[in-house]
């Protein structure tokens, strides 16, 4: 504990008895010492005479106005956010659809054409096919 | 710090408000304004953003009324929310200032006044200085300079609200306290 926190607990008696004895004989002998509790006891008081202690006029007024207008708005907050989670799971089922559809067509599945021709029941399309239907 | 003796008790309030009582709910605003002014305005200084973040504070205290469990005091809770919120002010605050103000600027801003506790030197001249050093604290240390030594919390409870051990409530207020004793001298000397 250096000598700025003992001063602190010293000032907030939160020493025990031998640490504050023992401290008392220092500040007794050491001016530099008793200099530093006083500009710390100074320092204490401004601080604490400088404190806020109100916002100003009719600011439990605008508090619950606050409240007031957040409420009004969570309605539409709670809307958006309904829609915002529908649209996350829109993109994610798109997303799993497209993933499934491109590896199906990657591995052929079995099939020589893409998944959306063998649900569309479309006839695999090669050389063949294309000069038959052209005539 | 503490309820007020003769009136209704934070409990009772509390009650009363999660019943839909706005009267009850204002009743703590009127109780804890002063508590989070200090806490606030400590934190940031006066001004719109202070408002702001003091309005914040009770809308937030409302909502998560259904969830105060009364584990820590009603005064230590909205203390916690305060000083949360004002630390979030402060990092949103020193991302808008690197972005469009110069370090330059924001030193040109600080009050000028000397450190002279003990002389003739204007007492609101003084208080203006010790308050432009804490501000001039780095955001942990002045989040327990205003705790501890601005709003009157104990130890235990700086260390409660802050979520820290309270050793190191201790070191970080005995630093911030240094650095506050050393900043008002060089503004004395210079």
């Amino acid at each position: 504990m250096d000598d700025r926190e003992l001063l602190i607990r010293y000032r907030d008696g939160d020493l025990s008895e031998e640490e504050t004895a023992r401290l008392d004989v220092r500040l007794r002998d050491d001016a530099g010492l008793k200099s530093r509790l006083e500009n710390l006891d100074e320092l204490a008081a401004v601080l604490e005479q400088g404190a806020a202690d109100s916002f100003g006029p009719f600011f439990a007024a605008r508090v619950m106005a606050g409240i007031r207008r957040s409420d009004a708005a969570a309605p539409v907050e709670g809307m958006y956010e309904s829609l915002r989670w529908m649209f996350a799971r829109a993109v994610v089922a798109c997303l799993v659809m497209a993933v499934g559809i491109g590896l199906y067509s990657a591995i052929g599945g079995g099939y020589g054409g893409s998944m959306v021709d063998a649900m569309l029941g479309l006839p695999e399309a090669t050389l063949e096919t294309a000069l038959t239907l052209g005539g | 710090m503490t309820e007020r003796a003769g009136s209704a008790s934070d409990r009772h309030l509390i009650d009363r408000a999660r019943a839909g009582d706005e009267r009850a709910f204002r009743g703590l605003v009127e109780r804890y304004e002063s508590r989070v002014a200090a806490t606030v305005i400590g934190m940031l200084g006066p001004g719109d953003d202070a408002d702001d973040v003091g309005q914040e504070t009770f809308i937030r205290l409302y909502r998560s009324l259904e969830r105060f469990r009364g584990e820590s005091s009603l005064g230590t809770y909205v203390t916690r929310i305060a000083i949360n919120l004002s630390l979030t002010a402060l990092k949103r605050r020193k991302r808008w200032t690197s972005r469009f103000v110069r370090q330059d600027d924001g030193e040109r801003e600080l009050p000028g006044a000397s450190w002279d506790p003990r002389g003739e030197q204007d007492r609101e001249d003084t208080a203006r200085a010790v308050r432009a050093a804490v501000g001039r604290l780095a955001p942990n240390h002045r989040s327990v300079v205003v705790l501890r030594m601005i709003d009157g919390c104990s130890t235990k409870e700086t260390a409660e609200i802050l979520g820290i051990p309270v050793g190191t409530v201790m070191s970080r207020l005995a630093r911030a306290m240094d650095r506050l004793e050393i900043d008002m001298k060089e503004r004395q000397d210079g």
